[in-house]
């Protein structure tokens, strides 16, 4: 069974006064199975985001349903749409989302809080993904003495410390340098490997080559998918550098 | 790089219309201070309660005294509180000066547009102030004479001399904010500034030293003020042990809140909860940003309600004051010069009221000597002329012999050789047995009929322990007169009520009477001396209830900036935890924990330093008036509540657009 499926998902924002309507997704439909590796690709204004905001319950869509392991949370009231949010799905974002006024450490464990966990069980988990991601040293340091890089581990950290079915990251590697960029990207692909499924929005073609597959969307659809394969992870850049292309050039011809 | 000045105004009006939030409560703020401080120095200078020397009415130097004093604390208070908001205003515009910076303006430009805001800030609280001031300015008076009991005045004021005044004030002061202002942009590059809302900070270490003094300054102002039990120490430690607690205050507000917090935050199983979780670590912050103000709304708090607990059972109280210091209508004391018997003096009385055309009903008379005696062990002894005397020490004495007392009383006591009656205002020494009366040991063979015999008694001697005692013998009394310096021989009290209250002419009139025969006495009109009174309680009332409206106007808007920059930081904070995955219901209980401890702390200290100063405080008042710890205690019980009730309602207001700022951003998704 697929562990997310995307099911003809609509969504039109309508403007304050009532007046024009906006569709972000015209009809979105896809599945993920567990353990895979998803990147969603697309200019900005491709509705990525809002794809992402409902596939993380951030937002409803206006037709369409998603479910999580045959779960729909959409139709969930508010503070259980965000108690099934903490439990099931972690995230990781472009701008990190650390709050600065609590350690590295503490950081991790917000999740952990928030279920109600046992203070040792806390400690022992932390141990184990800061390990994992190469933070130990880091955990009594604040958001602020550390670099992106490590930030963004952090974000990772706290992610998956509550073990999620799915692992959602926005632009993860927007504000990091390249090294670090490859080094996340190298993370995630590790924790990937572990068994973590992970849905990703990019627009780099790097951070997408990593993916096992990749998904374009474009004005509110689902353009084109590419599978990684047998390919190596070269190839598949090629590829998905072509698509890049193909995608740009569509775009030309539609609006001439 | 030249930038013309119609679009640096252009930048000036832009930053006005973007900051509005911010703006307006300090405009605000500031206008009512102008105003509170215009009202008080002008009333303060009117012609119609004390100008060049000359009263409009009966006591009111007393009152423009008190306008002066209150307008003075106004400046004090204005300084501080005008400061403390602007600190907010810059605070929120650094990044929007640093981004003209970026832009290509130079620091004079920057400095430009802050002269021109400073301006536009200053000329409009100064001038709303001063319009608005010499508007109510009739009002207030009004008020004040309906609180003091005089008959309503028409014109309208306008003090030049105030305006001055209020002109010079609040331009010194808003120069000096704009100087703050200035020198603090200067500093760093715009790049830095730019960033300086988003660097992190370290959690905030305990200062150990501000804890220690704190706890120190705290222990010994508590104790000065718990252990103090005589009107004259109060007056002595009064305003040590105030400074005292205030520096306490200070000290724990900024140490010891993040001490307790920290010690929370070192037990785990405490710490590790949602609730707690957020709460305290935001506090932390909250605190080493806030101690400072929260400490600065507990000590307005504490001012507020003593304030007006002291001013309202001085309002109280007057009525009993002034029955305490006249008996009767009309009071009469002199010095039995003539050696004349008890009927001539009535006669004399009853003469003079014949003459105004009333007449005397009640008439006292009562013989005593006085004199000021040095409390010992085991009694009194004489006071020592030369030396420096204690003055808590010293009681006033009045002395009767059991002849003049048993016809006063209708009584036939006997007394032998050895024994007095005795009354001391001193109730811890009431189980005495025996007394050692310079020299001699009596034994005290009862009480004196305090009815009786109030009447001798100095009202305006409260301060010190008042003691009668009646002799067996009048030779005894001689006796120990004889060896006294501070004394006061064959005294007269002569009272009695009048028919009807008399005029002025008439007031004149029996004094005149009475001084032909009596030259050396004593004359006092209750009619008059109340009015006297209604002055001064009524006008501390007055500028009391004036300053605490200044204070709570402080406090209210303290607690709103305060709220409004919490909001604005934990917005994205909250933010961030409902992407983790804090629910609504988790947020809006953990916001309101931590909007309560930072609402209701200083709240609850205030209380305690309260409680603890209630007595010093009565002490003090007993200066001025008589004053007792029942009234007191409840004057302030009542403050007390009515405080709490309005800013319980503060609260409501400000922790609800706490949550609008917090939460109404992420709900329009």
């Amino acid at each position: 069974m697929a562990i997310l499926e995307v099911n003809h998902v609509k969504k039109i924002y309508k403007t304050r006064m009532g007046g024009e309507e906006v569709t972000a997704l015209r009809d979105v439909h896809f599945t993920v199975e567990p353990g895979e590796f998803v990147a969603i690709m697309g200019e900005s204004g491709s509705g990525k985001t809002t794809l992402l905001n409902i596939l993380a319950c951030l937002d409803r869509p206006t037709v369409g349903k998603v479910l999580i392991e045959g779960k729909d949370y959409t139709t969930l009231k508010d503070n259980e749409r965000a108690v099934f949010r903490r439990e099931n799905l972690g995230f990781i974002f472009q701008d990190f989302n650390l709050l600065d006024n609590f350690s590295i450490e503490d950081n991790i464990k917000l999740p952990l809080v928030l279920a109600g966990e046992s203070p040792d069980d806390m400690d022992k988990k932390v141990r184990i993904v800061a390990e994992q991601l190469g933070i130990a040293e880091l955990l009594k340091k604040y958001p602020y003495e550390v670099s992106g890089g490590q930030k963004q581990r952090t974000a990772v950290a706290r992610a998956i410390i509550s073990d999620p079915k799915m692992l959602f990251a926005d632009e993860p590697t927007g504000a990091l340098d390249s090294k670090s960029s490859t080094n996340l990207l190298k993370q995630l692909r590790k924790i990937n490997e572990n068994g973590q499924t992970i849905l990703m929005v990019t627009h780099s073609n790097v951070a997408a080559s990593y993916a096992d597959r990749i998904m374009f969307i474009k004005d509110g659809e689902v353009f084109h998918q590419l599978y990684r394969g047998t390919m190596t992870r070269a190839k598949l850049l090629d590829k998905i550098c072509d698509s890049v292309t193909v995608l740009m050039r569509g775009g030309d011809e539609s609006e001439s | 790089m030249r930038v013309n000045h119609k679009l640096l105004t252009k930048f000036v009006l832009s930053g006005m219309q973007k900051n509005k939030k911010t703006l307006v409560p300090f405009l605000v703020a500031g206008t009512f201070t102008v105003m509170i401080f215009y009202i008080l120095t002008s009333l303060a200078y009117c012609p119609y309660i004390y100008m060049d020397g000359k009263e409009a009415f009966y006591g009111a130097q007393t009152i423009a005294i008190m306008l002066n004093l209150s307008s003075q604390i106004t400046v004090v208070f204005a300084a501080l509180f005008i400061f403390y908001a602007n600190q907010f205003m810059i605070r929120g515009r650094k990044k929007e000066m640093a981004l003209y910076g970026v832009l290509g303006m130079s620091k004079r430009n920057i400095t430009t547009i802050m002269v021109m805001e400073s301006v536009i800030h200053a000329c409009v609280c100064i001038g709303m102030g001063l319009i608005c001031g010499t508007f109510l300015n009739k009002l207030m008076l009004l008020v004040l004479y309906k609180i003091i009991h005089q008959p309503s005045v028409d014109g309208m004021l306008f003090s030049m001399i105030a305006f001055k005044k209020t002109l010079l004030v609040f331009v010194v002061i808003y120069a000096v904010c704009l100087i703050y202002n200035v020198s603090s942009i200067r500093v760093g590059n715009p790049m830095e500034l730019l960033r300086s809302d988003k660097t992190g900070e370290k959690e905030p270490k305990i200062k150990i030293l501000s804890f220690v003094i704190g706890i120190v300054t705290l222990a010994a102002g508590y104790y000065l003020a718990l252990t103090t039990n005589s009107t004259f120490d109060a007056i002595n430690i009064l305003f040590v042990s105030i400074l005292l607690v205030i520096i306490a205050t200070y000290c724990l507000f900024i140490a010891g809140s993040i001490f307790i917090l920290k010690v929370l935050k070192k037990n785990r199983k405490f710490y590790l909860k949602t609730k707690n979780f957020i709460s305290v670590s935001n506090l932390m912050f909250r605190m080493k940003h806030n101690a400072a103000g929260l400490a600065s709304i507990c000590i307005l708090s504490t001012g507020v309600m003593l304030l007006l607990a002291c001013g309202s059972s001085l309002m109280m109280l007057g009525e009993k004051n002034i029955s305490d210091l006249y008996p009767t209508d009309i009071k009469l004391v002199t010095e039995d010069a003539a050696q004349a018997d008890e009927t001539a003096y009535k006669n004399t009385v009853r003469d003079a009221a014949d003459a105004v055309g009333t007449t005397c009903a009640d008439l006292i008379y009562r013989k005593y000597d006085t004199v000021f005696a040095k409390k010992t062990d085991s009694g009194f002894s004489y006071t020592d002329a030369n030396a420096m005397m204690q003055i808590s020490d010293c009681a006033d004495m009045y002395l009767v012999s059991l002849e003049n007392y048993n016809h006063y009383t209708n009584k036939d006591i006997h007394l032998s050789e050895n024994e007095v009656l005795l009354y001391d205002s001193n109730a811890s020494v009431k189980s005495r047995k025996s007394l050692a009366l310079f020299g001699t040991t009596y034994q005290i063979a009862g009480e004196v009929d305090y009815k009786t015999m109030y009447y001798i008694l100095d009202a305006s001697m409260t301060l010190f322990d008042r003691v009668i005692l009646v002799f067996p013998e009048q030779s005894q009394i001689d006796q120990i007169m004889g060896k006294n310096s501070n004394q006061q021989r064959n005294r007269i009290y002569l009272g009695c009520n009048t028919k009807d209250t008399l005029t002025q002419e008439e007031m004149d009139k029996f004094e005149t009477v009475i001084l032909k025969r009596l030259p050396d006495a004593e004359l006092h009109f209750k009619s008059m001396d109340e009015k006297f009174f209604y002055n001064l309680y009524g006008g501390a009332f007055f500028v009391g209830i004036f300053l605490a409206v200044l204070f709570l106007m402080a406090t209210v808007m303290i607690i709103y900036y305060k709220q409004m920059s919490e909001g604005y930081e934990d917005q994205k904070r909250f933010e961030i935890l409902a992407k983790v995955g804090l629910t609504e219901k988790e947020a809006k209980r953990s916001i309101k924990r931590q909007v309560m401890i930072l609402f209701f702390l200083p709240v609850a200290v205030a209380m305690l330093h309260i409680i603890v100063a209630s007595k010093i405080i009565c002490l003090f008042l007993k200066m001025v008036l008589i004053m007792d710890m029942f009234t007191f205690g409840m004057s302030l019980l009542v403050v007390c509540i009515i405080f709490f009730i309005v800013y319980a309602l503060v609260y409501k207001v400000t922790s609800h657009q706490y949550y609008q700022i917090v939460y109404g951003r992420m709900r329009d998704r």
